[in-house]
């Protein structure tokens, strides 16, 4: 997958020096579960090898994304609000607050925010479903 | 088959409630004993648990499934069961009100209240022939006459919608809501206000659609789960519609939005109806048997409702996961999966030139 540039990847710099890290370890279990394990199962077990893979491939994109994409929502919010200091989890408690008020309503600057926030979520959680669209 | 069959060994939840099961099968079909020959599970969902059974009356009256061995099917609440659906009492009473409304369902059959049977309340329906799996329902091929299928399914919401209140046999869905929209919107924004994070996204969504809200004509029985997935289809046409645990009184084109939604489409997104067919062929038969005009614009609307609606449930079964502790691989998928592909979804479908009313 491609996805934003990795700028910072603290789960696997913590474990620096040790190989194969997470992320390869998970890309192997995911390709063994495929080409391995897949062809031979059947049935409920065949879905459930799937919903593995796909937990699998989740976790390898998440490590992948670095710190995700909420930082870069925040920051975003930070601008859109003209709250540079306000901590993040607050940012979108008061802004989820502020939309339910009427504050936001159709503002095409928030819709920009919130769509790009939901298809770099999605490009961790179900990418085939972002390059279908 | 006889009654002298040998009996296969049942499951142990069935096997150890034999004798009294056997009784209330006997008694409630007005036949002289009732065997069970067999007894398997079938597919439900994680909140109801489902048994097709085998089983030999004898002596049994006119109104009792005869003679012969009768395959009917069982339901009752899964050990782990959420009490955020119907009780089976309510669920058997929608059935027979639907059976009577000329909708096709498994006829509901007994009810079996005491707990001293099961444990738990349950019903026993006749079985309905035919596959309920959406992933097969919409193969290219499934189904011989998908535009036959989707009128069928049309009629069917139509009879389901031709029930309205006040019903005594149906008292327990309560007082029907001044307005379904409204109502439900404040449920959704009281669910995500005890989730640990904010959803700025369905928050979006939902404020859309106060804004947008239209005018409920009217309020009829609304099932509320009326998708591919939940009917029954025998030979390519519709043998049952299943899942009547979330039914409610409500605005009759909420359903037609859940039925169209993008997310019910199993994969196929240029069939709308259900990914069956066209639209056209479903609102056909609806409007045939309901004698209403369906409004595109407000069909719309409900298909952004529905997407929030999934959406939080989506979040709800997340957290059976996340906070209950319930092992399970789907429930914890569904809860990071489907709200950042519905939150997508949501935000196309309410755009800047999309917010139109006054507020």
């Amino acid at each position: 997958m491609t996805g934003r540039p990795v700028t910072d990847r603290p789960v696997t710099d913590r474990r620096r020096g040790e190989r194969p890290d997470a992320l390869a370890l998970l890309n192997e279990a995911r390709r063994s579960l495929a080409e391995d394990l897949l062809p031979a199962l059947g049935g409920e077990q065949r879905y459930l090898a799937l919903m593995i893979g796909n937990a699998l491939g989740i976790a390898a994109r998440e490590l992948e994304s670095g710190a995700g994409p909420w930082p870069a929502l925040e920051r975003e919010l930070r601008a859109l609000l003209e709250a540079p200091n306000t901590d993040g989890a607050a940012l979108v408690r008061r802004l989820t607050a502020e939309i339910r008020a009427g504050r936001w309503d159709g503002r095409p600057e928030l819709h920009a925010v919130l769509l790009n926030h939901a298809g770099a979520r999605l490009a961790v959680t179900n990418p085939k479903a972002l390059a279908e669209d | 088959m006889t009654p002298g069959e040998p009996a296969e060994p049942l499951p142990d939840r069935l096997a150890a409630n034999r004798e009294a099961l056997e009784a209330f099968l006997s008694e409630a079909a007005g036949a002289r004993s009732a065997r069970l020959l067999a007894a398997e599970p079938l597919t439900g969902g994680a909140i109801q648990e489902n048994w097709l059974l085998r089983v030999a009356f004898e002596g049994g009256s006119e109104d009792g499934p005869g003679n012969d061995s009768a395959e009917l099917v069982l339901r009752t609440d899964a050990p782990s069961g959420v009490a955020a659906s119907r009780s089976r009492m309510e669920e058997f009473a929608l059935l027979r009100a639907a059976w009577a409304a000329g909708v096709p369902v498994p006829e509901a059959l007994w009810l079996g209240r005491d707990a001293g049977i099961l444990g738990r309340p349950f019903y026993v329906m006749r079985r309905v022939p035919g596959t309920a799996a959406g992933h097969k329902l919409v193969k290219d091929g499934a189904i011989a006459d998908p535009d036959a299928l989707a009128e069928q399914l049309g009629e069917a919401l139509a009879h389901i919608h031709g029930i309205v209140p006040p019903r005594d046999d149906l008292a327990f869905l309560g007082a029907p809501p001044e307005s379904p929209v409204h109502e439900a919107i404040a449920g959704h924004r009281a669910y995500l206000d005890t989730l640990p994070d904010p959803h700025p996204d369905l928050e979006w969504g939902l404020r859309w659609c106060e804004r947008q809200a239209p005018e409920s004509e009217e309020i009829t029985l609304v099932h509320q789960d009326f998708r591919t997935g939940n009917y029954m289809v025998h030979e390519g046409a519709l043998s049952g519609v299943l899942d009547w645990e979330f039914c409610d009184w409500g605005d009759p084109i909420s359903d037609i939005g859940w039925f169209c939604a993008r997310c019910w489409r199993f994969g196929r997104d240029d069939r709308e109806a259900g990914g069956i067919a066209r639209r056209a062929p479903f609102y056909r038969g609806y409007e045939r048997v309901s004698g209403r005009r369906i409004d595109p614009e407000a069909v719309a609307y409900w298909e952004v409702m529905a997407h929030l609606r999934w959406a939080v449930i989506a979040l709800q079964q997340g957290e059976r996961f996340n906070s209950r502790g319930e092992a399970s691989l789907e429930l914890a998928l569904t809860g990071r999966l489907r709200p950042a592909e519905l939150a997508l979804e949501i935000l196309r479908r309410t755009g800047p030139e999309r917010w139109t009313a006054a507020p």
